[in-house]
């Protein structure tokens, strides 16, 4: 304790002074000590640097592993007398029989960054490279990038001998590191580095086997950048990486099952893929039963984006994402997220009979989260849809207060009516819901109410009143809900014509000054429009066919162009966020990558040429729908999803700097 | 990977702090300890500052935090974090402020060894051994700080409620050891029953963990049930014990577990864990609850919930806890234990609405009940405020048990001829991980 907490005061700083000037060997060891710790606290002890380095003299490794660390932390500071140093260093690569006191001294020689210094570092480094003891050459392997980091210019050499050693070295813990390291430099400078041949790679294979944990991720990790030549060569690592899947370190697993799914691309034996796909469910699910929240969590967020490019993976193992009911919030809602991914016509009675459970939990949040996947359950799996809809109306016969899944049961029933307006026009349910629509209390939730008065303004009793009251409070209301309001008084004018004059009239009134300009241009366009022709508003406003196939869409994670990325960096911090490397940090380049199209695994496997042209096709009537909504969307008659909105405006926007 | 690992104290002091590639500010610290204080309770284990990532473990009251620039992987990061902690601990025997601050001579020489460059190097207690030369400094026993230390948790590994384990706190290098080893098999339940005690979803977590402090570090052979089998073909039975996937450690090799369902281990120093394994099958499960709700009127409801220990008679669970949320709106709730009730606590927390039952020792054969009688407020009818009841949880600990069968037949020292043999421990423990009842 007595190391900490001072400040060191001149005095202080003399007494160390003398005291690693003492002739008593000790005594200057318990000064370096002290000098360390000071370091450590972050108090400035680099006045000390000359006297420190002439500790050096000493042959105890001890000693020496102390000033190193000192040496590293303050070589920046003071490089004119870091040059001291040098001797030393070669002195000790070159002349010292134990490869630890070599191998200490190459690491922190290389950890001193200041570029002047570097050029005395190529000869010794080299040596260490080619050293007989493996444990120098892990450390001599690695000490490249740093020197590359600061002074790129004088490497060219040293990469040479990596790609060498990469040819001829045995070690596999010096093969890991060697890998490792080079891949830094291809991340760095951008260029390719490592130069793979079907020898290296059999030799990696190997290595695999015998290295560490960590060395294994290495490898494991880097197999996953690479494209194997052919289907035989994608055959033969997914079988050496198999065994990694047992293994008790969750990265590696992970890591194992990330080349594998990479490589089944590359395979041609559709048996064969299937195999592999039941026998990597189970390690995945492993990982999320041994492992801690967190760990979990990383997987959870990463099997979302394999189910993109793997639906089939989960198929029969739907149960392994029910909640339980001691889990972090996190997780119970990554696990909401993934059972509405592999929901699908087989199991999704299952599911909609465990989300039933959840929605007596008590945490208001999760019960919003737990009508929404119903919500999205029902909008996208057609045969699931009355089931759905039978629950969320049972759920809202119970509600007596406006709760906040109050909010998004009413959205989620409006997305519903949305696209199957026909269906439930003359519905018991639409009665219940009505009777709850008071409960309605956010902008969203309210501009879902409005709307349903709107659209079904005649099934419903006292559909006018209600407008009434709404457009009472018009100027009280967000901008959304005042735009809904604006179409659906419209539609409920062209249906009752006679009562709903006045409230047209009050609300043209109060909305035309608005203070927003979308709100004020929507009400002089109606305006217009019932002055000179209703009919045509009618034609607008009531439009009817209400296509909402590309719901489906929301499902997915990526657009297919950045699935590639994405999968690349699986298991990333950027996947966890969500987002691609680029996106999240600045300093990565991002390898432009327009290859080959995604291959979807589905449950009934067709050929890949299928697979594409339906998804051109899918493209085609996607662009249509766009072009058919970009022409709607002036009313804002349905919101269409974001994802198409801002690909399209995307695209327009590339145009025109084209046309400039 | 990481650009620094730094210790800090609970306070936010710096302990140990190795900067790797001194491409972050020397402030670092300061930004993670700001950042962590500014979430209520314990920060995330990872969050981002202007573009640094921090990953961070909280042991023994400390930061263990390591940063970085790149695009790590969330996952490994903490592995590497935990590993570094046990690291230390199997050094220093335990990991506090104050052991910390005497050490941290020792504690740079193992970063040393572990990280280069921020890339994981050896990271296994006996890899890094030979390489150390710093000797631990152990802490003065009597200290009063020691005695107000915090629990170690442990990252990947399970640790019993009640049993208690002299392996736990020892420093691997101490030189008078006893040459022994205890290996431990522990099991984690879940189980979902609904309402008329059916089970609609059941699982094992198991793992088996050794703690070794055998001198040499002989290879082991450990032999399990003989009618094991790994990977369960879809609609089999069978009368053996089945496990649906397991993984081992590095240091185990499985290649005959097929064969004559033996582990060959080459057993590092300290705690690991040897197997886990995940069992999905039915199993009989060893608590079964019985609720039964009735409507005496339109303002009170009476709970009755039956407890069935399943197992046998000779196996004590050393303790079983249940909670039971009530309805929001219940004015007030009295839970009646049977008379002469022994051991047994049953108590109304009426901020949260719940009742927790408490009972300390259960033996297997036994059953236990408790009623409760629930008054609601006027704003709500017993109809629906009955659906508000539930789902019971159920925490328990039962010790020399395991529910899946999984056996240790024997654990030998492959090499004859020698001479001492050490001491082996072997315990059994099944807990609940989430062992719950819908109503």
């Amino acid at each position: 304790m007595a190391y900490f907490g001072n400040n060191p005061q001149r005095g202080e700083l003399q007494e160390l002074y003398a005291d690693l000037n003492d002739l008593n060997f000790e005594k200057k060891k318990e000064a370096v000590k002290k000098v360390i710790a000071y370091m450590t606290v972050g108090k400035d002890v680099s006045d000390l640097f000359q006297s420190v380095i002439k500790c050096l003299e000493f042959n105890d490794i001890e000693m020496k592993k102390l000033i190193y660390l000192y040496i590293v932390n303050y070589s920046r500071q003071k490089p004119d007398d870091a040059i001291m140093v040098i001797q030393n260093f070669r002195k000790d690569v070159r002349k010292s029989e134990n490869p630890l006191v070599r191998a200490l001294a190459i690491r922190t020689f290389g950890c001193l960054r200041v570029p002047k210094l570097n050029e005395y570092l190529i000869e010794p480094l080299k040596d260490c490279i080619q050293d007989d003891d493996p444990y120098v050459r892990k450390t001599a392997v690695l000490c490249v990038p740093k020197v590359y980091e600061v002074s790129p210019e004088i490497c060219p050499p040293l990469l040479e001998l990596l790609q060498k050693l990469l040819e001829k070295e045995s070690n596999a813990l010096v093969l890991a590191n060697l890998i490792q390291s080079m891949r830094e430099i291809e991340v760095v400078s951008g260029k390719q580095i490592i130069i793979l041949n079907q020898k290296i790679i059999q030799k990696l294979l190997l290595a695999v086997d015998e290295c560490i944990e960590w060395g294994q991720i290495f490898i494991l990790d880097y197999l996953a950048t690479y494209n194997p030549q052919d289907s035989k060569q994608a055959e033969i690592i997914i079988e050496r990486t198999l065994p990694r899947l047992s293994h008790i370190n969750p990265t590696v697993t992970f890591c194992a099952v990330k080349v594998i799914l990479k490589y089944l691309d590359f395979l041609d034996n559709g048996d064969l893929v299937k195999n592999l796909c039941k026998k990597v469910a189970p390690s995945l699910i492993s990982l999320l039963s041994w492992n801690q929240p967190e760990v979990q969590y990383t997987i959870l967020r990463n099997i979302s984006l394999i189910l993109q490019k793997f639906p089939i993976l989960f198929e029969n193992d739907v149960k392994v994402f029910f909640c339980s009911f001691n889990e972090p919030y996190y997780i119970k809602y990554e696990k909401l997220d993934i059972m509405v991914r592999i929901c699908d016509s087989k199991n999704f009675g299952q599911v909609l009979n465990e989300l039933l459970i959840y929605l007596n939990e008590a945490d208001p949040h999760f019960v919003r989260k737990t009508i929404k996947s119903i919500g999205k359950i029902a909008i996208t799996y057609d045969k699931a849809l009355d089931k759905a809809v039978s629950i969320l109306v049972e759920f809202a016969k119970n509600i007596q207060q406006p709760t906040e899944p109050v909010q998004e049961l009413l959205i989620q029933m409006q997305l519903i009516y949305k696209k199957n307006k026909q269906m439930y026009k003359h519905e018991e349910s639409l009665k219940i819901i009505y009777s709850i629509i008071d409960y309605a209390n956010e902008p969203e939730s309210k501009s879902a109410c409005a709307w349903i008065v709107g659209e079904f303004g005649e099934f419903i009793p006292k559909s006018v009143e209600k407008m009434k009251e709404y457009i009472d409070n018009f100027q009280m209301e967000d901008r959304l809900v005042q735009l809904q309001l604006l179409t659906s008084a419209v539609q409920l004018y062209l249906k009752y014509p006679s009562q709903c004059s006045i409230l047209i009239q009050q609300l043209i009134t109060s909305a035309k000054d608005s203070f927003n300009p979308d709100v004020r241009d929507r009400t002089y366009i109606y305006w217009r429009l019932l002055s000179t022709d209703p009919e045509i508003v009618k034609n607008l406003v009531c439009f009817n066919s209400g296509t909402f196939s590309n719901f489906s869409k929301d499902l997915r994670l990526w657009e297919t162009q950045d699935l590639v990325l994405a999968l690349e960096n699986m298991g990333n911090i950027s996947n966890l966020f969500h987002k691609l490397p680029h996106q999240l940090y600045k300093n990565i380049k991002i390898k432009v990558n327009n290859q080959q199209e995604v291959k979807i695994y589905k449950g009934d496997e067709k050929p890949e040429s299928q697979v594409k042209e339906q998804q051109d096709e899918n493209q085609q009537n996607i662009q249509k729908e766009q072009q058919q909504q970009q022409d709607i969307d002036l009313l804002n008659f349905d919101d269409p999803p974001v994802n198409n909105n801002n690909n399209n405006n995307k695209s327009n926007k590339t145009d025109v700097f084209e046309l400039i | 990977m990481f650009s620094q690992i730094f210790i800090l104290s609970p306070r936010g002091d710096t302990i140990i702090n190795r900067d790797f590639r001194s491409d972050l500010p020397k402030s670092t610290p300061e930004t993670f300890f700001r950042q962590a204080k500014t979430y209520s309770g314990d920060a995330n284990p990872l969050f981002n500052v202007d573009c640094i990532q921090f990953a961070h473990i909280k042991r023994g009251g400390l930061y263990i935090v390591g940063t970085s620039r790149f695009n790590l992987q969330p996952a490994m990061s903490l592995e590497l974090l935990d590993r570094l902690a046990k690291e230390i601990k199997d050094f220093c025997g335990v990991i506090n402020e104050e052991v910390l601050r005497k050490n941290f001579i020792l504690i740079y020489e193992i970063l040393d060894e572990s990280f280069d460059f921020g890339y994981p190097q050896l990271m296994a207690t006996e890899q890094i051994k030979p390489l150390i030369v710093n000797e631990p400094i152990q802490p003065q026993p009597d200290s009063v700080m020691n005695s107000l230390r915090p629990k170690i948790q442990t990252f990947n590994i399970f640790v019993p409620n009640t049993m208690g384990s002299q392996a736990v706190q020892r420093s691997v290098l101490n030189k008078n050891q006893a040459n022994e080893i205890f290996v431990d098999i522990y099991e984690k339940l879940n189980v979902l029953f609904n309402s008329s005690a059916y089970v609609i979803n059941q699982s094992i977590e198991g793992c088996i963990q050794m703690t070794s402090f055998l001198q040499g570090n002989p290879p082991l052979k450990l032999a399990l049930n003989e009618d094991l089998q790994i990977g369960r073909q879809q609609g089999q039975y069978s009368a053996g014990v089945i496990l649906d996937d397991c993984n081992f450690h590095e240091c185990v090799n499985a290649n005959e577990l097929d064969m004559n369902k033996t582990l060959r281990i080459q057993p590092p120093d300290g705690q690991f864990v040897v197997m886990n394994y995940r069992i999905s099958g039915d199993y009989a499960a060893p608590f079964r609850l019985f609720p039964i709700i009735e409507e005496i009127s339109s303002s009170k409801i009476e709970v009755t919930i039956k407890l069935k220990a399943c197992f046998d008679a000779k196996i004590i669970a050393s303790y079983a806890n249940i909670r039971i949320p009530i309805p929001k709106q219940t004015a007030n709730a009295y839970p009646e234990l049977v008379k002469n009730a022994q051991q047994e606590t049953a108590e109304y927390d009426s901020n949260k609405k719940i009742i927790e039952w408490q009972i300390k020792k259960l033996c297997g054969g036994q059953e236990r009940s408790l009623k409760i009688k629930l008054t609601l407020q006027a704003t709500q009818t017993a109809h629906t405020a009955r659906k508000e009841i539930g789902p019971i949880a159920m925490n328990f600990e039962i010790p020399m048990f395991n529910v899946s069968r999984l056996q240790i037949k024997y654990l030998r020292i492959e090499e004859r001829g020698n001479t001492t043999n050490p001491h082996r421990w072997v315990r059994y423990i099944t807990q609940s991980s989430s062992y719950v009842c819908r109503i």
